[in-house]
């Protein structure tokens, strides 16, 4: 159904040779299904069910609405489904639209990004720039139909820059399937970090797809906190292309009623003394699932890498599940790879021992996830993201986050 | 202020308690002492509330009210404190986090204030005094790489702090080496009063030198088998258990 409407949508529209070539991949290929082994526990069936439109309306968007979601960040560039709204303006920033930009894929969904979105916005940060404060991306999204938003960003970080930014998709609207490819180029020497705040409402699903390419002596951090939204996929993809390359993943999952997260996590370690840590931790309530699939390659000339991964989960009810994978592939011999992956329970005798000391239920189970999950929170080194943390943290666990 | 009638307890199905009764008035300081295996610990646990562990008859009576009763929150919250044999490690919460927040619900139970940052930090450099401890160690994860000695200092450190009515002290003798439990009785009496009430739960009178209790009882299969003055507990080190046959 969805197929054949974006089969109607680009009969009218131009499309470039590489969109041409990307649209007949996609075609030829479809959505992905369970058969896909990177898709086997999730499905898009009821996703695509719906009748989505792929054409944007427009609508009102005021400071107020802005306000209600922002952190609060000095630098803010607001997108309204999909289209720029406003940009700071920063020395040494450029930000321009593009129609058409070839970008690394990895799922047929990216292939149809490419084909048919309109609006690709490429973000460079000059050489060498020190941004103050974080850039703090809102996408504003608001529909008369139900819709099928692409977004599509490039984002260049010039030589010993230093970059922080905050994303956040703000659906005001219908059912909306949010389909976003991300490309970072982090060049030699540079430092890149994104905050990707998934605090959805029920009516939004989204697939983020985001590939990094690093070059020598660079890092990349990227932090994922997954709180609602009633489908989430997460494609992140760290390619490290010279030595001495750094890439964190950090992430915080906590879902209720019977909403789904799929992390899909992949680190191509090319090169020799190079650094991959990645940490993510899971709290699943009511009739959640989560999938998480950590995968990690080791090239054959990647000697020295050190590669760290684990993934802990708790559940909180009985209706709850988690399918959790790491993946490793090392071809490399003098390397140091560790993983851990743990399904739990809040501890019983924890539990007792904290009521004991006149702490109720509630509060003793909030304190004693905050302590599972704050091993990652520490990792976090922007004051407004941590706050955010504790607030959506302190709501889905009911208690107050003066506690925390 | 406690009074235990016939009471008797079970861990699935096997029972360990089988009729205890025990009496301790305001000020009192009782020690229960008895071999492995006897019951020690299954009372305690069922005295602070542990769900573990199914009442199957009779009553414990606190202050009046009827103590089974109570969440385990609840009974904290009316000044029953128990200091654990075993106290549970956990990660990532800070010592002074944890009693700050137990402090606090407490005032919660009661419709008072949180404590004010002021008055906590008096009370806390106050009880680290009184217990010998560094205050760095208030930062620190609650029990997380504590030795054994370090975690029972700490359940004296939050009985001081949370100034309970009741408070049974579960071998927290064990793990001590011999200044650590002078430190320790130290605390302990001074936190003594007219008003509040002890429980020593032991297998050896070594605390009891320390700290003297008013009555010594004799737990065995689950029941008192015989209660005394401070003397059953020398007559029991020298003679062992055996002289209970």
């Amino acid at each position: 159904m969805l197929i054949e409407e974006i089969k109607k949508y680009v009969i009218n529209t131009d499309l470039s040779s590489t969109q041409k070539k990307s649209l007949n991949y996609f075609l030829e290929n479809g959505f992905p299904t369970t058969k896909d082994e990177d898709w086997k526990y999730t499905s898009l069936k009821k996703v695509l069910k719906r009748k989505y439109c792929l054409k944007s309306s427009d609508f009102e968007l005021n400071d107020e609405m802005i306000q209600q979601y922002s952190l609060g960040f000095k630098h803010k560039l607001i997108f309204k489904n999909g289209k720029i709204f406003s940009e700071p303006k920063i020395s040494g920033v450029s930000i321009k639209q593009t129609s058409d930009l070839c970008m690394p894929k990895n799922s047929t969904l990216c292939y149809l990004n490419e084909a048919i979105c309109k609006n690709t916005y490429e973000i460079k940060f000059d050489k060498n720039l020190n941004l103050d404060n974080p850039i703090e991306i809102l996408h504003f999204i608001n529909n008369n139909n139900d819709y099928f938003l692409q977004l599509r960003t490039k984002i260049t970080c010039g030589s010993g820059s230093n970059v922080k930014l905050v994303e956040r998709f703000c659906n005001i609207g219908k059912n909306t399937l949010i389909n976003s490819c991300m490309h970072a180029d982090v060049k030699r020497n540079s430092f890149f970090e994104i905050s990707k705040l998934q605090s959805y409402n029920d009516n939004t699903h989204t697939i983020d797809n985001t590939l990094i390419d690093q070059d020598r002596d660079s890092t990349a951090n990227v932090h994922t906190f997954s709180f609602d939204g009633s489908f989430i996929r997460n494609n992140l993809n760290f390619y490290q292309n010279n030595e001495n390359c750094t890439s964190n993943m950090n992430g915080i999952t906590i879902i209720d009623k019977s909403n789904f997260v799929d992390h899909h996590t992949f680190v191509d370690h090319k090169f020799q003394n190079c650094l991959s840590n990645e940490s993510y931790k899971g709290v699943y309530f009511d009739n959640t699932k989560g999938v998480f699939n950590g995968k990690i390659m080791v090239r054959p000339d990647a000697q020295k890498i050190n590669a760290f991964q684990s993934n802990n989960n708790l559940l909180f009810s009985d209706s709850a599940s988690i399918k959790t994978k790491p993946q490793l592939e090392i071809y490399a011999d003098d390397v140091k790879c560790s993983h851990g992956c743990t399904i739990g329970q809040i501890d019983k005798k924890s539990l007792f021992y904290m009521r004991s000391r006149g702490f109720s239920e509630k509060t003793a189970k909030g304190l004693l996830t905050f302590a599972f999950l704050i091993e990652v929170i520490e990792k976090l080194n922007t004051k407004e993201i941590v706050d955010y943390a504790k607030t959506e943290i302190a709501k889905k666990l009911s208690i107050e986050k003066d506690l925390l | 202020m406690l009074e235990i009638i016939n009471l008797k307890a079970q861990i699935e199905d096997k029972t360990i308690l089988n009729g205890v009764n025990l009496k301790v008035n305001k000020g009192e300081v009782h020690a229960i002492m008895g071999p492995n295996g006897s019951g020690k610990s299954t009372l305690s646990s069922v005295i602070a509330g542990n769900e573990d562990y199914e009442v199957s008859s009779g009553s414990i009576t606190y202050e009046g009210d009827d103590l089974l009763e109570m969440a385990p929150e609840e009974r904290s919250h009316r000044g029953v404190f128990l200091s654990f044999q075993y106290p549970v490690e956990i990660p990532g919460l800070s010592v002074s986090n944890f009693i700050k927040t137990a402090i606090n619900e407490k005032r919660k139970a009661f419709g008072q204030e949180n404590i004010s940052a002021k008055e906590l930090l008096q009370l806390f450099k106050e009880k680290c005094e009184l217990l010998n401890i560094d205050k760095e160690y208030l930062s620190r994860s609650l029990n997380e790489g504590f030795s054994g000695g370090e975690k029972k200092r700490n359940e004296i450190f939050q009985m001081a702090m949370m100034e309970p009515k009741l408070s049974i002290l579960d071998e927290t003798d064990s793990g001590l080496d011999i200044d650590a439990l002078k430190i320790v009785a130290n605390g302990v009496n001074s936190l003594k009063s007219s008003s509040n009430s002890i429980i020593l739960i032991t297998h050896y009178q070594r605390l009891l030198n320390y700290i003297v209790p008013d009555f010594v009882h004799i737990l065995k299969d689950g029941k008192i088998v015989m209660s005394g003055d401070k003397s059953l507990a020398h007559k029991l080190e020298k003679e062992g258990y055996s002289f209970l046959n």
